[in-house]
């Protein structure tokens, strides 16, 4: 009788059959065991970083508030409370009309200023391309400012949007004007079927991005970008400038 | 022309794939990494056990005898390359010197005249515990999160498919053997063909290594 035909040899390859099955079982499971461990592992570590991004996002909220407040309480004590102040003295000591109400018109000013620094006028009447002229007039006495509005589609922009944007252009003339040493700016602003594209370009000494990607103002960019549900891609190159590109995809509601 | 003429042909293919893998290792040899010195080493021993199995096949009547030596050769190649690279060895360490002394045990005490009686578990063994070792190698990098490259991944993949399909083709090798059916044949031609795909691989794995040699950074 040959080898392979007794029965505790077939009983014996029929064993080796299955404790190799076996190890193959336990092997697969043990590796699903170990992907879903790794799975919840690196789910709970995005959670653990969106929740800590959040919270930095919310101390810089808070921390921009406080900002403009003071921002805002400096602008009325040192322009418009002083002024009043000198229109009071004048009146106590010398009384001229012509030089009171050269003083009341400037005080005017300064609060209108103000006021149209906290919220432009007509927002509500006024479309998107043509405020961003008026925000970017005040700065072409100090840089060189090539503006190109490519308009393909009407948009109904909401207040809170066009608030938005004009926070978010302001904060980045402001970072130019202060840091870049920049003697340019380009804006192309593009208004399409598919969304709305905005690019600020400078011919500055540019920024080490690792060095102040976390700093309080992009911090306060990036906010504001969320808030309005876009993206943004923001680089920059040691003596060649900086450029910063926002895209707001187009939702049907606010396609005119 | 039957199967049997086919598979005779067909065995003399192997000892040329050999000859030309051996050519390529050792013209590269200078910039092959320590694992593709091992398993070079492999293909020249492959091959000695190749022409030794024809002459003593032919001086014999019988070639048997190589069989579990073929088994332990692997044992030993593939432990010493797992092993390696197994960080929590102490178990796996222990397993393959069972297995080794299993094997010497059957060297010993295995009658290959005797074809009727023939059934050795050597290589059945050395493939069950390399199947282990990549298995456990797998887990290792799976769970430590080291990323494989696609060479060393596929190298692993081949190993493994390899002896699992030795294991399962020849465990009934007294069948093989004994039983000349058309299935036997055809079970010993799907050896044949494993086999030389196997070769092939691991050819090409050294000749990739030997044209573009890369530091080991994460192992196998």
């Amino acid at each position: 009788m040959e080898e392979w035909q007794k029965p505790e040899t077939i009983t014996l390859w029929i064993v080796i059959i299955g404790s190799f099955l076996i190890l193959l079982l336990g092997f697969i499971m043990l590796l699903v065991r170990t992907i879903f461990k790794k799975i919840v592992r690196t789910k709970m570590a995005e959670s653990k970083a969106q929740l800590e991004h959040q919270e930095k996002l919310l101390d810089t909220t808070i921390k921009t508030q406080e900002i403009e407040r003071k921002r805002i309480a400096a602008d009325l004590h040192d322009a418009l409370i002083g002024k009043l102040t000198v229109l009071k003295l004048k009146n106590q000591m010398n009384y001229q009309e012509k030089d009171s109400v050269y003083l009341i018109d400037d005080c005017i000013a300064t609060a209108r200023r103000i006021s149209h620094d906290l919220s432009p006028p007509l927002l509500e009447y006024t479309p998107l391309s043509e405020l961003l002229q008026e925000i970017l007039q005040p700065w072409e006495n100090s840089l060189q400012i090539v503006c190109r509005y490519d308009i393909r589609t009407n948009y109904n922009h909401t207040d809170d949007f066009k608030i938005q944007l004009t926070r978010i252009i302001q904060e980045l003339i402001t970072n130019v004007s202060k840091h870049a040493k920049a003697t340019q700016i380009s804006v192309h602003f593009r208004q399409s079927q598919k969304g709305q594209t905005l690019l600020l370009k400078d011919n500055g000494q540019g920024f080490d991005m690792d060095k102040y990607a976390k700093g309080l103002g992009l911090n306060n960019i990036e906010t504001r970008v969320k808030y309005l549900q876009g993206t943004y891609h923001m680089k920059s190159i040691i003596g060649k400038g900086t450029s910063a590109l926002f895209l707001f995809k187009s939702s049907n509601n606010n396609l005119l | 022309m039957n199967l049997i003429n086919y598979i005779y042909i067909l065995t003399y293919v192997s000892p040329l794939i050999l000859t030309l893998g051996i050519m390529v290792g050792a013209y590269y040899y200078s910039s092959l990494n320590s694992i593709s010195r091992l398993l070079l080493f492999y293909l020249l021993a492959s091959f000695i056990f190749d022409i030794l199995s024809r002459v003593i096949g032919m001086v014999n009547g019988n070639n048997l005898i190589l069989w579990p030596l073929l088994g332990l050769l692997e044992l030993a190649v593939f432990s010493k390359l797992y092993l390696k690279f197994i960080k929590k060895r102490k178990g796996i360490w222990t397993l393959v010197l069972m297995g080794i002394v299993y094997m010497l045990l059957e060297i010993v005490y295995i009658d290959s005249g005797n074809e009727t009686a023939f059934q050795p578990y050597s290589k059945i063994v050395a493939s069950f515990l390399v199947v282990l070792m990549v298995l456990v190698y797998f887990f290792q990098n799976i769970d430590s999160e080291v990323k494989i490259s696609r060479n060393k991944l596929y190298l692993n993949f081949t190993i493994l498919v390899f002896f699992a399909f030795n294991l399962v083709l020849l465990l009934p090798l007294n069948f093989l053997i004994n039983e000349g059916s058309d299935l036997s044949f055809s079970v010993l031609l799907v050896y044949l063909i494993v086999n030389l795909l196997f070769y092939s691989y691991l050819i090409y794995f050294i000749w990739k290594n030997g044209k573009n040699p890369k530091p080991l950074l994460y192992g196998l």
